[in-house]
């Protein structure tokens, strides 16, 4: 029995639309441009998705429910030309013009979504990079693992990364002393490289010229008398801002204490060594035989 | 409850029955109002169920009819379908000076005349009603894929869309035209 929803009184339609569950709102968006615009409308909140991004799927977790309190995240999986739904709202919608990219970006747009919790990116094509990087949707974790083909992490990397607040990066794309220091040098929060098998090398000067507010790199290789260098050098910056606050540097090869604070003077606090400078900013350093975490303060 | 009378507005209702009151109800004779919709069938309504429409609600609190005055103006709704206006008078006695819980299974269902249902609760403002059509509404896609939606919910296409614009756009402008000759006309 066909209803002429669109001939309703603005209200009685808002109204309607709202008491629509999440996947039927996609669903009646689909149908038109007007429908589109309407869903838009709503203001929907879909609690910044969770994206799985591979070669030839993209995995969309919305959130669905009315209220906090009664809240599933489903699964929406994304190909060309279709949508296939899982959970309680099995199937498969088709839209023959609509690219991977189309329906991203519908939903991201419908929803008035520019936040992405999580969007990870086991694998995927160059075209799809650039969608991301045109929608330009901020995230605040970005994972780039390590199954990705060859040259796609890096081209990943330095399109993507600068929206993230967080990026873990599971394979090494700092294969070039000028990618090393293009990418310390970058005003981000988090950045965590976790290759384990693939090492990166340091110099105290690129340590220096660090912006990024957490660094974690899980294979660097550091000399200690490159480390020694840093810790001094930085020691001699008074006054000088210094963006970081915590780096940690782990490595293959054990180093000792005692190389690695050699010609340094430093006070013993809770197993740490604490180094002052003139004007009150201090450099807290924890050693182990495998890492050395620099934690700055002031 | 409600009785219903067949006959035009002017016709005087036979006596209905009407709602058991319950026993904390007070003492004062309830007043009663009459409405009619589209068919003329008079139905009788109490004012505490008309309560439940902001519309009627409105022109009743001014009037200050007698019971035989109320008898003699039924309310008119020639725009509401008999049987539509039934179903709202049902509701509204069911629903007589108490609220509505926000899941009403005592409500009608019948999805056919839902859209005009709708439309009647709409125009006579009974917020509960309205809210529980709504959502009844949009129960009807629940599970549904845009294909199905767009049959269920008669959405025209976006080239159906486009059609319909141009279209009011010629009329809108034969009007305009029409209105500058007729004003031309005038002037001379």
């Amino acid at each position: 029995m066909p209803i002429r929803l669109l001939s309703l009184p603005t209200a009685d339609l808002q109204y309607t639309l709202h008491c629509m569950g999440t996947c039927e709102l996609i669903a009646f968006s689909l149908c038109s441009k007007r429908t589109k615009t309407l869903s838009k409308s709503l203001n929907r909140k879909i609690g910044q998705p969770s994206v799985i991004v591979y070669e030839n799927c993209i995995r969309f977790y919305i959130l669905i429910g009315q209220s906090i309190k009664a809240y599933e995240y489903i699964p929406l999986e994304i190909f060309d030309s279709c949508i296939k739904l899982r959970g309680h709202l099995t199937g498969v919608w088709k839209r023959q013009e609509f690219t991977q990219s189309d329906w991203f970006a519908h939903i991201l747009d419908i929803f008035n979504e520019s936040i992405i919790q999580k969007l990870l990116i086991e694998n995927t094509t160059p075209s799809f990079l650039d969608t991301l990087k045109r929608l330009n949707p901020k995230c605040r974790l970005l994972v780039i693992n390590a199954y990705c083909s060859t040259k796609l992490p890096k081209i990943g990397f330095w399109k993507l990364f600068s929206n993230a607040e967080q990026v873990d990066i599971y394979i090494n794309v700092l294969d070039k002393r000028n990618d090393i220091s293009q990418c310390l040098s970058r005003n981000l929060k988090t950045v965590r490289f976790r290759d384990s098998r693939s090492s990166i090398g340091l110099v105290a000067s690129d340590l220096l010229m660090n912006n990024i507010i957490y660094l974690t790199i899980d294979n660097a290789i550091i000399t200690e008398k490159e480390l020694i260098r840093f810790v001094k050098l930085w020691m001699k910056g008074n006054h000088r801002f210094y963006r970081p606050k915590l780096i940690e540097l782990f490595f293959e090869n054990a180093k000792t204490r005692e190389e690695v604070l050699r010609g340094i003077k430093y006070q013993t606090v809770d197993n740490k060594h604490l180094l002052k400078r003139a004007d009150g900013k201090e450099m807290l350093l924890s050693i182990s035989s495998r890492s050395v975490i620099f934690e700055f303060r002031g | 409850m409600s009785s219903t009378e067949q006959g035009t507005s002017s016709a005087a209702p036979a006596e209905p029955t009407t709602a058991p009151e319950s026993a904390a109800a007070p003492e004062v004779p309830e007043s009663f109002y009459y409405v009619h919709g589209k068919d003329k069938v008079v139905h009788k309504v109490s004012a505490g169920a008309l309560q439940h429409s902001a519309l009627i609600h409105g022109m009743i609190s001014n009037l200050g009819y007698t019971e035989e005055q109320a008898k003699a103006n039924p309310f008119p709704f020639e725009n509401i379908d008999g049987d539509i206006l039934q179903m709202v008078v049902d509701w509204c006695n069911q629903h007589k000076g108490k609220p509505t819980p926000p899941e009403d299974t005592n409500l009608p269902k019948q999805k056919e005349k839902l859209f005009d249902l709708v439309l009647a609760v709409n125009y006579l403002e009974i917020k509960e009603l309205l809210t529980y059509c709504c959502k009844q509404v949009a129960m009807m896609v629940k599970g549904k894929s845009p294909e199905e939606i767009r049959e269920i919910w008669m959405i025209p296409t976006d080239a159906e869309d486009e059609a319909a614009e141009k279209e009011a756009k010629k009329r809108a402008g034969k009007e305009a035209a029409g209105e500058t000759a007729a004003a031309a006309g005038d002037a001379k």
